[in-house]
């Protein structure tokens, strides 16, 4: 009760500062270059490491999680921007992430990835050839619709954002060949994330819709499903200092294809916020089972940059 | 050999739980904690020093009396860290209204006043506890919240920490 009075009195809050992001946004836009001399530059008006880091879609999260956050340090009344790298050395495979994201008013988001996914050595084993790639193209949108994760510390409220991935594999023809549906969809998705200022902890819950196999890099639906699942992603992430924080994460994905099961993907992760321009993340990495080559496990290293 | 990283890594995670649910427990209050009143009042001295001196936030101080000001700021910050002292200055929602505060400055406050905790060697953890008291101020401070009617002092803060601060002041 308490709860859904505190949501409709943000969200009723929310419409006009989602009509003042997009009119920043806009301004940004058409005058093709934030960083004009005559657009305020970004205030950085957030606390360090409040922006979470840049996850594996190219939105502000965790590595594998996204979170409720808006990437970057603007505050409600400016805007930041981030960009990204990321890789991970599995045990079959390599995957590498570029991307960048904008956020508005600390209420908009929007953000594109590529995904590169190097079969190496791996590729003549699945019938490809030597070093195949697969690439992916992801552009997200996410609104954060209720809560502020650092101020509202006197309530349970978690910070409340709702979002969307559009995904497209550049691989059509050989998703299709492996059972995929589609080669391109949409994933929806709504997370709560909530910073326990006074015990230094954060925790992130989001419920995705999906049909995505291997995060859309092997396509769309497949032979065992071509529907929508609802699929899990969580974090908890711990302050050991201002700049420092550990965290793990959990993810479930569905398991469309017939040719071969898909598993959960899990990591364990330190991140270092030494400024509001840098952020590094190391992890340990479990992506499941991929391809019929088994669990793969490796390194995760990601840097992100900020504006 | 690589799961045991991640192990590892979750076990660091695990243990570090329990040590901040029990942070709170005994006898001391939070502003015992920080360091009791030698230090808390040099907190606020240098914070407001680093505010002056910082050329985005120095404007909003131009009108202030800076001694009447770091006054108040020890007893606000006394009493919510339930220190033996009890805040009777004015409401927080009007006395910021037309001060023009944003988000930014007052995010650039909790800076200065981290960097003035750091100064006094006051744990991170610690300090945490103190800013999540004073972070629901927010919206009073940047004028979102409504201005509550003129009169006798309301019977409750407009923001929740004090009104929560179940702890008897003084000793």
């Amino acid at each position: 009760m308490k709860f859904r009075n505190a949501l409709s009195l943000v969200s009723r809050r929310g419409t006009s500062s989602i009509a003042n992001s997009v009119a920043i946004l806009g301004v940004c836009i058409s005058l093709s270059a934030c960083a004009a001399s005559n657009i305020p530059s970004p205030d950085k008006g957030r606390l360090l490491a409040t922006g979470g880091v840049s996850q594996v879609e190219g939105a502000g999260g965790s590595g594998l999680s996204n979170w409720a956050t808006i990437t970057g340090y603007g505050s409600r009344d400016s805007y930041g921007a981030t960009a990204f790298h990321s890789r991970a050395y599995l045990n079959d495979f390599d995957m590498q992430v570029s991307g960048a994201a904008i956020g508005v008013g600390n209420r908009v988001e929007i953000s594109y990835a590529r995904q590169t996914f190097d079969t190496g050595d791996t590729g003549p084993k699945l019938g490809l050839r030597q070093g195949y790639k697969f690439h992916q193209d992801v552009v997200g949108a996410k609104v954060r619709v209720a809560g502020d994760l650092v101020f509202d510390q006197d309530t349970l409220m978690p910070q409340i954002a709702v979002g969307a991935q559009f995904k497209k594999s550049a691989n059509s023809e050989l998703v299709a060949a492996l059972g995929a549906e589609s080669s391109s969809g949409l994933d929806v998705y709504a997370t709560a994330t909530k910073l326990f200022l006074d015990r230094n902890l954060l925790l992130s819950a989001s419920l995705r819709g999906t049909r995505a196999n291997q995060l859309g890099l092997l396509g769309f639906g497949g032979p065992n499903n071509d529907g929508y699942t609802a699929q899990f992603e969580g974090s908890a992430a711990y302050m050991l200092s201002r700049d420092l924080v550990i965290g793990a994460d959990y993810r479930t994905k569905p398991d469309n294809l017939a040719f071969a099961p898909e598993g959960d993907a899990k990591a364990a992760y330190i991140a270092w916020f030494p400024n509001k321009s840098v952020s590094l993340t190391a992890a340990a990495v479990d992506m499941g089972e991929i391809a019929g080559q088994g669990r793969q496990q490796g390194f995760y290293g990601s840097i992100q940059v900020g504006f | 050999m690589r799961l045991s990283i991640l192990k590892t890594m979750l076990l660091g995670l695990a243990l570090s739980l329990p040590i901040t649910a029990t942070a709170n427990d005994g006898q001391s209050t939070l502003y015992d904690d920080l360091g009791g009143k030698t230090v808390m009042d040099q907190v606020v001295s240098d914070m407001l020093d680093l505010a002056l001196s910082d050329p985005q936030m120095a404007p909003i101080f131009a009108d202030s009396d800076m001694d009447r000001l770091e006054k108040l700021l020890i007893i606000h910050f006394c009493e919510i860290a339930d220190g033996p002292c009890t805040y009777d200055g004015q409401d927080m929602r009007r006395t910021h209204d037309g001060l023009g505060i944003r988000t930014m400055h007052f995010n650039r406050l909790v800076e200065d006043l981290q960097a003035a905790m750091d100064r006094q060697d006051i744990p991170f953890r610690t300090q945490n506890r103190l800013l999540a008291r004073l972070a629901p101020f927010h919206d009073d401070v940047t004028g979102r919240s409504p201005v509550p009617p003129r009169g006798p002092k309301p019977a409750s803060h407009s923001a929740a920490p004090l009104s929560a601060a179940a702890t008897v002041p003084g000793d």
